[in-house]
C-alpha cells in the first residue's frame, strides 16, 4: 500500500485537474461541442499575468487572481465573441485549428515576453514553504489551499448555474440553442459568458498549478491535455464528473511516479485516457459522446 | 446575360479556368527558375577566389540560443563572446603571416531559438556566408546537429563550455572540437572531497538525474564509481525534463534514509526539488547540484535560506591565476557590479574559445579552413580555466575544477565559497558546512 | 480538360526535372531548403486529405512523424538493418500504430477525434522521452551516412509520390466518399457509405506518408531527441502551410509549402523568436478573412477578374 502522502496528495492535486477540467466541460457543452484547444494556454497564462502582477506589487498571488481571473474571462469572451462565433455555426472541427493559431499566438507571446525560464509563483507567496499535518501526514499547506480553492470555485460555478439568470440562459444555450434563441437568448453573448467562465476556471486552475509548481509557456499544451483526459474519464457535461475523474489523474499520476518510477507517470496518465476512450468514451458519469 | 450562358455550359467557363491554370503554372515555372538561377549565381560568387586579396575582416560564425529554453545561458555566451573579440580586435585583430597584417574578427551571431533543426539551418547559412570557423556554445542535443552540418562542409567548430564526454560520444569528428567541463573530473573531485566525510554519514546515496543527455551520462559515470567505494546507492529513474511534481521521489528518498543526495537539474527544477524535499520533511546531511547552481540569480530566486550549503562544481574561480583567467576576471567584476549580471564561471570558457581561434589561425598563418582545423588540433595554450589542449582523437579538452559551497557571508550576501581545489592551489578553499544546517 | 491536364503534366514533367538534376549545380545551402520544402510538403499534403477533405482533424500529427523518425532509429541504427528496409518498415510502423488506435479513435467525431489523436502524440512523446533503448531524453545519433544528394532524392521522391497519390485518392471513388464524409458524416452513412472503411485507409495511407517523411527528415540533422521529434512545431507549420494554400487544394499545398519554408529561411532569420508567433498569427488572420484558404481565395479573385473579359 503506497504511503498516505502519495495518495493525499494525488487527491488535492487531482481537485485542481478537475477544476480547469470543468472548464473544459462548460466550453464543450456549452457552446455546440466545440474543445478549446487554447484551455491550457490560458491556465498559463493566468500564472503569468499573476507573476508579473505580484512580482510588481509585493501582493501575495491569490490576492492578485482576483484581477488576473477577470481579465482572462475578458479574454475569453473577447476570443470567442469576436473570432470564434463566426465560425461555430459550420462545425464543431473548424474552430479548432482557429484555436490552434490561437494557442500558438499565446504561447509565443508569453515566450517573448516573460522568457523561456521555467517560473514560479511560489518564491512569491511566504506561506509556501508551511506545512500542515492532515491524517497523520505532513504535507505542504499550498496543496491544501489549491484542494479547497478549487472546491470552492466548484461549488461556486454551481451555484451560479443553477440560480442566476445566466447561468440558467447558459444551460438553455447548452441544451438547445435554437430553442434557447426563439425564448429570447442572445447565443452569441450567452457563448461568450460561457467561454469567458471556462477560461476564468482555467485561470485559477493555472494559478494554483503555479504556486505549487513550476511553469514555462509550452506548459499549454500538456494542461489542454490534461483536462480533456479528465472529462474523458469523468464524463462531459458532469461536475462530479470532472471532479472525480482529476482526482483519479491526479492520483494515478503520483502512484505511478512512486511504483514506476517519475519517468512514467505522464505515460501511464495518457495510457489510462486512451483505455477509458476505448472501453468507455462517455466517462464515467458521462450522458453524451 | 453572363449567368445564362453559364447555366447553359461550359464554354466561357473553361477558356477562364485555362487562363488560370495557365497562370499558376507560368508563375510557378518562374518561381523554379529563379530559385535555381538565383541560387547558382549565389553558389559562383560565394567560391573563394584563387588568391584573395587581405581580407578586411576574418568572418567567425556564432550559433547561440538567444531565444527559446536556453536563452538565458545562451545570452551569456553572446556577451562573453562578444567581449572576448572585442577585446582581440581592439589589438588590431589577429595576425596573419598570410597577409603579414593583423586581420579584425567579424562575429556573425545567428539565434538557433534552443531548436536543433534551426541550428542546422544555421550552421548551413553560416556556410553559404563562408565563415572561416564556427562557435558554437550549447549542449550536445543542439550542437551535434550543428556540427554534423558544419562536418559536410569542412568548417571547424568549436565548442566551449559543455560537458565533454557526450560530445565525444557523438563522434568520430574531424573538424569539430570541444573544450569544455569532464564531468568524470566532476565526480571524482566530489567523490574525493567525500571520502573526508563518508565516515560521518551512512553511506547513502541517492542520484536524482534528469533524462537528457548530461543525466545520461552522469549515470554512466557516477553509479559503478559509488559502488566501488562502497556506498549503496538509491537510483531511480531518471525523471524527464520539466518534471515539477517530485513528491513519489522525495517520499521513496525518507524512506530509504539516504544522507547523500547528488541531484542533476537547472536551478528552476532544482528549486521546486528542493522546496519539496524541505516541505516533505526530507533533509540529507550533504548535497550536491551538479547542474550548476553557480549564479547568483538562481540562488536568489531559490528564496529564503534554501540554497545554504549546496554543493556545486565551479569550472572556474576568481583566483586561478592565469593570465587569461586574470583578464575574465576583469570582466566578470564589472559585468557583476556595473550591470548586475553573473556571467557564471562556465563563461571562462566561452571567453576562451576566440582565444583558442585565434591562437589557431596565427598558427595555420592563413585562413585556409584545413590549416586552421590542423592549427586547433595543435593547440597548446593556457585559457581562463586552465591549459587547453585537445585529444587527438575525441577531439576534446578540459581546463581545472574545483568544488563550491552556498554560504553566507556575515553581511548575509550569498557567496560560493571554494571547498575543495586539488588542480589548483591558489584557490583559497574555506571549511564546509557538514552536515546541512 | 485536356488543355488544362497537358499544361499540368508538363509542367511537372519540367519541375520533377530540374528539380532531380538540381543537387550537381546548386549548392549544399539550397539543396537543404528544397529538401525542407518536400519534406514540409508530405506533411501538407497528407493534411489535405486527412483534413481537408475528409474533415479528419489530425492534431497528433506531430505523434506520426516522431515514430516514423524513432523507428528509423530503431532499425537503421540501434539493428543496423540497411537503409531502404529500414526506410520502408518506419512507414510500416506508423501505418501499425494508426490500425491500432483506429477503432478506438474512429467511433468519436470532430473535436474528441482531434483531442485523441493529440493524446496518442503525447503518449508517444512520454515513452519515447525515457525509453533508453534509443537514448531516452538525450537522443540518439543517426548511424546513417548518405552523401546529401542521396537524402535530398529520396525527398524529392517521397514528395513527388505525395501528390500523386493524394491526386488519385481524391479522384477515385474512395475520394468522393470521403469528400461526402468530410461535408456531412451522418448523411453519407445514410446514403450507404461506409465510413468506417473509408477513414481507416485514408488515414492509413497518411500515417504511412507521414511517418517516412519523419523518417526522411531526420536523415538531414542526424541526430533524434523526442523534443525535436514530438515538436507541436510541425502541427503549426503544416496548418500554416494549409491555410496559405487552400484546406483542400492539392496544388496550393505546394505554394504554401514554398512560404512557409521560404519565411522560415529569410525572414525568421532576422527576426529569431518569432517564428512561430507570425505562423499562429496567419493561421488565425487567413481562418478569418477566408476559412477556405488564402491561395483558393486569391485564385477566385482572378478567375472573377479574368471573367470580365
Amino acid at each position: 500500500m503506497a504511503p498516505p502522502e502519495v495518495i493525499l496528495m494525488g487527491t488535492f492535486t487531482g481537485a485542481i485537474y478537475g477544476l480547469i477540467g470543468i472548464g473544459l466541460s462548460l466550453i464543450f457543452t456549452g457552446i455546440r461541442n466545440m474543445i478549446n484547444l487554447a484551455h491550457g494556454h490560458l491556465a498559463v497564462l493566468a500564472a503569468y499575468l499573476a507573476l508579473t502582477l505580484s512580482s510588481n506589487s509585493m501582493l501575495d498571488p491569490l490576492i492578485c487572481a482576483l484581477l488576473v481571473v477577470p481579465i482572462v474571462f475578458a479574454l475569453g469572451a473577447i476570443i470567442q465573441y469576436g473570432a470564434v462565433n463566426r465560425l461555430i455555426y459550420r462545425s464543431p472541427t473548424i474552430p479548432l485549428i482557429l484555436f490552434a493559431g490561437i494557442a500558438s499566438i499565446i504561447e509565443n507571446v508569453a515566450l517573448l515576453v516573460w522568457h523561456p525560464d521555467p517560473r514560479s509563483l511560489a518564491p512569491l507567496a511566504p506561506y509556501s514553504l508551511l506545512t500542515v499535518s492532515l491524517l497523520g501526514v505532513r504535507l505542504p499547506l499550498i496543496y491544501l489551499v489549491g484542494f479547497l480553492i478549487s472546491l470552492g470555485s466548484m461549488l461556486i460555478l454551481y451555484t451560479f448555474l443553477k440560480h442566476t439568470d445566466i447561468g440558467r440562459a447558459i444551460r438553455a444555450a447548452s441544451e438547445d440553442p435554437e430553442y434557447a434563441e426563439c425564448l429570447g437568448v442572445d447565443t452569441k453573448k450567452i457563448y461568450a459568458y460561457t467561454f469567458g467562465i471556462g477560461g476564468a476556471l482555467a485561470a485559477i486552475a493555472g494559478i494554483m498549478v503555479g504556486l505549487i509548481y513550476l511553469f514555462v509557456p509550452s506548459d499549454g499544451w500538456p494542461y489542454t491535455i490534461l483536462s480533456f483526459g479528465v472529462i474523458v474519464l469523468g464524463g462531459v457535461g458532469s461536475m462530479r464528473g470532472a471532479f472525480v475523474g482529476g482526482v483519479i489523474l491526479g492520483i494515478s499520476q503520483q502512484l505511478s511516479a512512486y511504483y514506476l518510477g517519475v519517468a512514467y507517470q505522464y505515460f501511464v496518465g495518457y495510457i489510462l485516457i486512451l483505455a477509458v476512450l476505448a472501453l468507455r468514451p462517455q466517462g464515467i458519469f458521462g450522458m453524451r459522446v | 446575360m453572363k449567368g445564362i450562358a453559364r447555366g447553359n455550359g461550359m464554354p466561357c467557363c473553361r477558356s477562364a479556368i485555362t487562363k488560370v491554370q495557365g497562370a499558376v503554372i507560368a508563375i510557378i515555372a518562374i518561381i523554379i527558375v529563379a530559385a535555381l538561377v538565383s541560387g547558382i549565381y549565389y553558389y559562383y560568387t560565394s567560391i573563394p577566389t584563387p588568391t584573395p586579396p587581405p581580407p578586411e575582416k576574418i568572418k567567425i560564425g556564432m550559433i547561440a540560443s538567444l531565444s527559446g529554453g536556453l536563452a538565458t545561458v545562451g545570452r551569456l555566451q553572446k556577451i562573453t563572446i562578444e567581449e572576448a573579440v572585442k577585446m582581440i580586435n581592439s589589438e588590431g585583430g589577429v595576425f596573419l603571416k598570410q597577409y603579414q597584417a593583423k586581420v579584425p574578427i567579424e562575429l556573425i551571431i545567428y539565434d538557433d531559438e534552443s531548436n536543433p533543426a534551426r541550428a542546422t539551418e544555421l550552421a548551413g547559412r553560416l556556410a553559404a556566408e563562408g565563415v572561416v570557423a564556427v562557435i558554437c556554445c550549447s549542449y550536445a542535443h543542439i550542437v551535434t546537429p550543428a556540427a554534423k552540418v558544419t562536418e559536410r562542409y569542412g568548417i571547424p567548430l568549436l565548442n566551449g563550455g559543455t560537458p565533454i564526454e557526450f560530445v565525444a560520444a557523438a563522434g568520430p569528428w574531424n573538424y569539430t572540437w570541444s573544450y569544455g567541463m569532464s564531468y568524470k573530473k566532476i565526480i571524482d573531485d566530489f567523490l574525493a572531497f567525500l571520502e573526508g566525510y563518508k565516515n560521518r554519514t551512512n553511506m547513502k546515496f541517492a542520484v536524482i538525474l534528469s533524462d537528457d543527455i548530461i543525466g545520461r551520462t552522469q549515470k554512466t559515470l557516477l553509479v559503478p564509481e559509488l559502488e566501488k567505494r562502497g556506498y549503496s546507492a538509491f537510483v531511480p529513474d531518471l525523471y524527464p525534463p520539466g518534471t515539477t511534481d517530485f513528491t513519489a521521489l522525495i517520499t521513496k528518498m525518507k524512506e530509504e534514509k539516504c544522507e547523500i543526495l547528488w541531484m542533476h537539474g537547472t536551478a528552476p527544477t532544482f528549486a521546486t526539488f528542493w522546496r519539496q524535499c524541505l516541505a516533505l520533511g526530507y533533509k540529507p546531511k550533504i548535497i550536491y547540484q551538479s547542474g550548476g547552481l553557480a549564479r547568483l540569480e538562481e540562488v536568489q530566486a531559490l528564496g529564503g535560506d534554501l540554497a545554504l550549503g549546496v554543493i556545486t562544481f565551479l569550472c572556474w574561480h576568481y583566483d586561478y591565476p592565469f593570465p587569461m583567467s586574470k583578464t575574465f576576471r576583469e570582466i566578470w567584476t564589472k559585468y557583476l557590479v556595473e550591470k548586475n549580471i553573473d556571467l557564471s564561471p562556465v563563461a571562462a570558457y566561452y571567453f576562451t574559445v576566440p582565444f583558442i581561434l585565434k591562437d589557431a589561425l596565427e598558427r595555420a598563418g592563413s585562413l585556409d579552413r584545413e590549416a586552421l582545423n590542423k592549427a586547433i588540433g595543435e593547440t597548446k595554450m593556457i585559457g581562463a580555466p586552465g591549459p587547453v589542449s585537445f585529444d587527438s582523437v575525441t577531439h576534446v579538452g578540459t581546463g581545472y575544477m574545483c568544488l563550491g559551497q552556498w554560504m553566507k557571508t556575515e553581511y548575509g550576501t550569498w557567496i560560493l565559497q571554494p571547498i575543495w581545489s586539488k588542480e589548483v592551489p591558489e584557490v583559497k578553499t574555506v571549511e564546509p558546512i557538514f552536515p546541512l544546517p | 480538360m485536356d488543355k488544362k491536364n497537358r499544361y499540368i503534366i508538363g509542367s511537372s514533367i519540367v519541375a520533377i526535372a530540374l528539380l532531380t538534376l538540381a543537387p550537381y549545380f546548386i549548392p549544399l545551402y539550397w539543396m537543404a531548403f528544397l529538401f525542407f520544402c518536400f519534406i514540409y510538403l508530405v506533411l501538407t499534403e497528407m493534411w489535405v486529405l486527412v483534413a481537408g477533405f475528409t474533415g479528419m482533424v489530425l492534431l497528433g500529427i506531430g505523434g506520426f512523424v516522431g515514430i516514423g523518425a524513432y523507428s528509423f532509429v530503431i532499425f537503421s541504427t540501434c539493428l543496423n538493418w540497411p537503409l531502404w528496409p529500414s526506410l520502408i518498415l518506419s512507414g510500416i510502423i506508423g501505418v501499425i500504430i494508426a490500425l491500432a488506435v483506429s477503432s478506438t479513435i474512429f467511433r468519436m467525431r470532430g473535436a474528441y477525434f482531434a483531442m485523441s489523436t493529440l493524446v496518442i502524440a503525447n503518449a508517444l512523446f512520454a515513452w519515447f522521452s525515457t525509453w533508453s533503448y534509443t537514448g531516452g531524453g538525450a537522443g540518439i545519433v543517426v548511424n546513417v551516412k548518405l552523401p546529401i544528394a542521396i537524402v535530398y532524392h529520396i525527398a524529392l521522391i517521397l514528395a513527388f509520390a505525395s501528390i500523386i497519390i493524394v491526386t488519385f485518392v481524391v479522384r477515385s471513388n474512395l475520394g468522393l466518399m470521403l469528400k461526402a464524409i468530410g461535408s456531412d458524416e451522418d448523411a453519407a452513412l445514410t446514403v450507404g457509405v461506409n465510413t468506417y472503411t473509408c477513414k481507416l485507409y485514408c488515414f492509413l495511407i497518411a500515417s504511412f506518408m507521414i511517418s517516412l517523411a519523419g523518417a526522411i527528415y531526420f536523415l538531414y540533422p542526424g541526430f533524434v531527441t523526442p523534443d525535436a521529434a514530438f515538436s507541436p512545431i510541425w502541427l503549426i507549420n503544416t496548418l500554416t502551410a494549409a491555410s496559405v494554400g487552400g484546406w483542400t487544394n492539392i496544388g496550393g499545398a505546394i505554394i504554401g509549402v514554398i512560404f512557409i519554408i521560404t519565411l522560415q529561411q529569410f525572414f525568421y532569420v532576422n527576426y529569431p523568436g518569432l517564428s512561430m508567433l507570425i505562423n499562429g498569427i496567419i493561421i488565425v488572420v487567413i481562418f478569418l478573412i477566408s476559412p477556405r484558404g488564402l491561395w483558393p481565395a486569391i485564385r477566385s479573385l482572378i478567375e472573377k477578374r479574368l471573367k470580365r473579359f
